[in-house]
């Protein structure tokens, strides 16, 4: 019996030292700085608001090694060519067609953290690729629709009246290779919504390997032009909530935040950054916006 | 390097197995199982055009224990996924493989095992091939008896994730107490008390720019079962601390479960009474996973189970971010030679459940529910919300009318939630009708058929279906079926649709093999409460299973 109570304890005082070491309880506030205006960010005099019309966010899922997806990219780069800056498109390298191999040509990762977080939410790339999401609105109840119906899609939702307008200012420094992107939010109306801010870095021209069907068998492009590549996320995976206390007609909140791009294989001529707002509730995209960094 | 890691206990295996046999000990046993179908594009149904125009999952087990160890490996290969499956199974390799010894009072396994802490509250680690759900351990997990009657257990490990595993290092510790075996003045008494209790914590860097995450989530469990005579009191209680993640919309409110189950059963009458609260249980070894990934537990169901097609059209999704309800069914059985029981007796059981969303309320950091970076929500433990996410109430009557001629028949009253458990935006509620006869007629000792018939009634989703199931047997060898289900009640008329399949099995010993054609709706397919959406598809299937 004595040897019985000697392991209990033994047994208790084990579990209380991992009960003790495993729990980091996270008191408030939970958020980093990282939503206070960074010291090195002064924030600009943005300018009057004119002409604002609702853009249309184009997210297409994409990847490498897929060899439909250059099809898609020229549907994109089309829809672009048709309706000037309306449409703000992004290309996010997910799942299986996006995973580097260890070898031959497609050993560079475009994948990033937040662009699998959006892919897993909304079960893009487990449908196959090339997908897409346009304002995250849904087409025939989903939000995943195929390429050949973005014209149709986009098409619908052209012309809607925007709720909010969305400004950015970048201040690229090239001294110490960083930049301050500054994005303004104007409520055009009251919203009663709970919205979402998400802001990302995209960068343009990136020359590596692609496969496509265009070309014969290996279907091999070594250059391939990749635009609209989604590079990093700038406030977390899903963006940050809008406070909503401050989304009345007329009020303005003003997001900056500092990006040091050393180490970054990025060329900072191609970088832009990509800002867009949407409902909580519904994944709706009220508006978009994209402005380039240098 | 994985397939490096693979060969080295692959080889090891079957050199004891060669071993084995000159020495004639040891145990080798394994099954085989392959599905193949093919895909016809049908604009119809919206069954996709599926480039690869075949499918093909298949998986092979073998376990071989000889003396104090068993060592067993599964071969999976999915080339590729059936449509419906997660397309990043896509590949084949050898994701499952353990070595256990077991001396006395202790069991330790190295590689990977499935396990269960109590009701799976804060762990649970299983594999559902129905699902494509896989989310074994691998790492090690020892089990010691201390003493008659007290047992613990602790493992530490990552979790699968397809051909992969997950970010989180998974680290639990298990123990329970029986007392009627532990405690001498409680060995002879009627009542039989079990307690235990767990721990359980998850370790994933924070590499968030916004949020501060708890990189180490802590959660507990305590548990007992009394029995008494004709009646069972289970019930668990969970809490979890502060775990921000994509399920809960990055809060930082801490999360809690409760189940109570109480029944009674004597001969011929039975109840069975059922209650749960879940709130923010949603727990991952990745904050960022979404559906059915990496799952550290499990919460259980209380609503009924089927195994009819149309009493499966609206199955419940557990709801891990919050759900509360309860459950009750009362079981009887009218005796032979009765009024009701007629020469044979008939059983019958009523059942009920419903389930609601918590009532929640605006959290002490901010005025508006559920924003992240905040506590979220409070919610009152015993107040359930305002929005019903399901409710069933059946009755089933199973009747035998002669020896050769059986029948089992139910109704349910159905009401679901589709907004909130499929998440479809396409309407709040259906509201269904379902009446199922299922009768069985036995020719003889080896021939036998089997009708069933079905019909469901709902002015919502996609209308009205009425079905007829045919099958017939001739034992132990062969087994036709043919089935139809007609959508005659969809609003569109174009979508009144037949979907039609037949199927023909032949076994023999351990071995079976089934063709079929077959047009299947699109869907949700649910297994204890853990979902998946299931595409239509319309073509010829195979599968072919094996064990020795």
């Amino acid at each position: 019996m004595k040897n019985i109570i000697q392991n209990i304890f033994l047994l208790l005082g084990l579990s209380l030292i991992v009960i003790i070491v495993s729990c980091d309880k996270i008191e408030g506030p939970y958020t980093e700085n990282t939503e206070v205006i960074p010291l090195q960010c002064p924030v600009p005099e943005f300018p009057a608001l004119q002409n604002v019309y609702k853009k249309i966010l184009m997210e297409d899922f994409t990847g490498h090694t897929c060899i439909n997806c250059p099809t898609a990219h020229n549907i994109l780069n089309n829809l672009i060519s048709t309706y000037g800056d309306t449409i703000v498109g992004i290309a996010l390298h997910v799942g299986f067609f996006a995973a580097p191999n260890s070898s031959g040509l497609y050993t560079y990762d475009f994948r990033t953290d937040e662009g699998t977080a959006i892919d897993q939410a909304f079960h893009v790339s487990d449908v196959g690729l090339p997908q897409g999401m346009i304002s995250r609105t849904q087409y025939n109840g989903s939000y995943i629709i195929a390429p050949f119906s973005w014209s149709t899609v986009v098409q619908s939702l052209i012309g809607q009246q925007p709720k909010l307008a969305l400004q950015i200012i970048n201040n690229y420094n090239e001294t110490d290779s960083s930049f301050c992107a500054h994005i303004k939010l104007t409520f055009l109306e009251n919203i009663t919504d709970t919205l979402m801010f998400f802001c990302c870095l995209a960068e343009d021209s990136i020359i590596k390997p692609q496969m496509s069907l265009t070309v014969p068998s290996p279907y091999n492009i070594p250059a391939y032009n990749h635009m609209h590549v989604f590079r990093d996320g700038l406030n977390g995976n899903l963006g940050v909530t809008i406070d909503p206390t401050k989304t009345d007609k007329d009020s303005s909140i003003v997001k900056s935040y500092f990006y040091n791009l050393k180490q970054k294989d990025f060329k900072h001529k191609n970088l832009k950054i990509v800002a867009f707002v949407y409902k909580s509730s519904n994944n709706e995209v009220l508006q978009a916006e994209d402005e380039k960094v240098k | 390097m994985r397939f490096k890691n693979i060969f080295i206990p692959v080889f090891i295996l079957f050199s004891i197995y060669i071993q084995a046999q000159t020495n004639n000990e040891g145990q080798l046993h394994g099954n085989f199982q392959v599905d193949m179908q093919t895909y016809k594009e049908d604009s119809l149904i919206s069954a996709p055009k599926i480039p690869e125009k075949m499918l093909l999952n298949a998986y092979a087990n073998l376990t071989y224990s000889k003396g104090n160890f068993t060592a067993g490996i599964r071969y999976e290969a999915y080339m590729n996924t059936l449509s419906g499956y997660d397309s990043r199974y896509n590949g084949n390799g050898i994701p499952y493989r353990f070595l256990t010894y077991k001396a006395d009072e202790l069991e330790v396994t190295a590689g990977s095992f499935y396990d269960q802490f109590g009701n799976g509250l804060i762990l649970r680690a299983y594999e559902e091939k129905g699902l494509g759900y896989d989310n074994a351990f691998d790492g090690v997990r020892v089990k010691y008896q201390i003493y008659k009657g007290v047992s613990v257990k602790g493992l530490v490990g990552k979790q699968r994730f397809f051909f992969d595993k997950g970010p989180g290092i998974v680290r639990g510790v298990d123990g329970e107490i029986n007392t009627n075996e532990l405690l001498k003045f409680m060995s002879e008494s009627k009542t039989q008390i079990i307690l235990g209790g767990s721990f359980v914590s998850k370790y994933q860097a924070d590499k968030d720019p916004l949020y501060k995450l708890p990189e180490n989530v802590g959660a507990w469990a305590a548990r007992m079962n009394i029995t008494r005579g004709a009646i069972n009191f289970n019930t668990e209680y969970a809490y979890k601390i502060n775990d921000p993640s994509a399920d809960n919309l990055y809060i930082y409110k801490p999360g809690e479960a409760l189940l109570i189950s109480t029944s009674f059963s004597k001969k011929g009458f039975g109840v069975l009474l059922n209650a749960k609260r879940v709130d923010n249980m949603a727990f991952r070894s990745n904050r960022n996973a979404g559906l059915i990934d990496l799952n550290i537990n499990y919460l259980p169901i209380l609503t009924k189970s089927y195994t009819y097609s149309f009493l499966n059209f609206y199955p419940y999704a557990t709801q891990s971010n919050g759900e509360m309800g309860g459950g009750a069914e009362v079981m009887y059985k009218f005796k032979k030679s009765t009024l009701l029981g007629g020469k044979y007796g008939t059983n019958i059981s009523i059942n009920f459940s419903r389930l609601n969303s918590l009532d929640k309320t605006a959290p002490s950091d901010t005025s508006v529910i559920g924003i992240s970076g905040t506590l979220g929500y409070q919610s009152d433990f015993f107040t359930p919300g305002d929005e019903l996410y399901f409710q069933d109430f059946n009755i089933e009557i199973n009747k035998k009318f002669s020896k050769r001629f059986s029948g089992n028949f139910i109704y349910q009253n159905l009401i679901y939630n589709s907004d909130a458990l499929r998440k479809d935006h396409k309407q709040t509620y259906v509201f269904g009708n379902t009446g199922i006869a299922d009768m069985l007629y036995k020719i003889n000792d080896k021939n036998a058929i089997h009708i069933e018939l079905g019909a469901l009634f709902t002015k919502q989703d996609m209308g009205n279906w009425i079905m007829l199931q045919a099958e017939y047997s001739i034992a132990p060898k062969w087994f036709f079926s043919l089935s139809d289900q007609y959508n005659y009640g969809n609003e569109d008329k174009d979508l009144q649709l037949h979907y039609y399949t037949a199927a023909i099995a032949y076994a023999k010993g351990a071995n079976r093999i089934q063709i079929g054609y077959g047009r299947q709706r699109q869907g949700i397919m649910c297994v204890g409460g853990v979902c998946r959406s299931v595409p239509a598809s319309n073509g010829f299937i195979l599968a072919l299973s094996s064990s020795f």
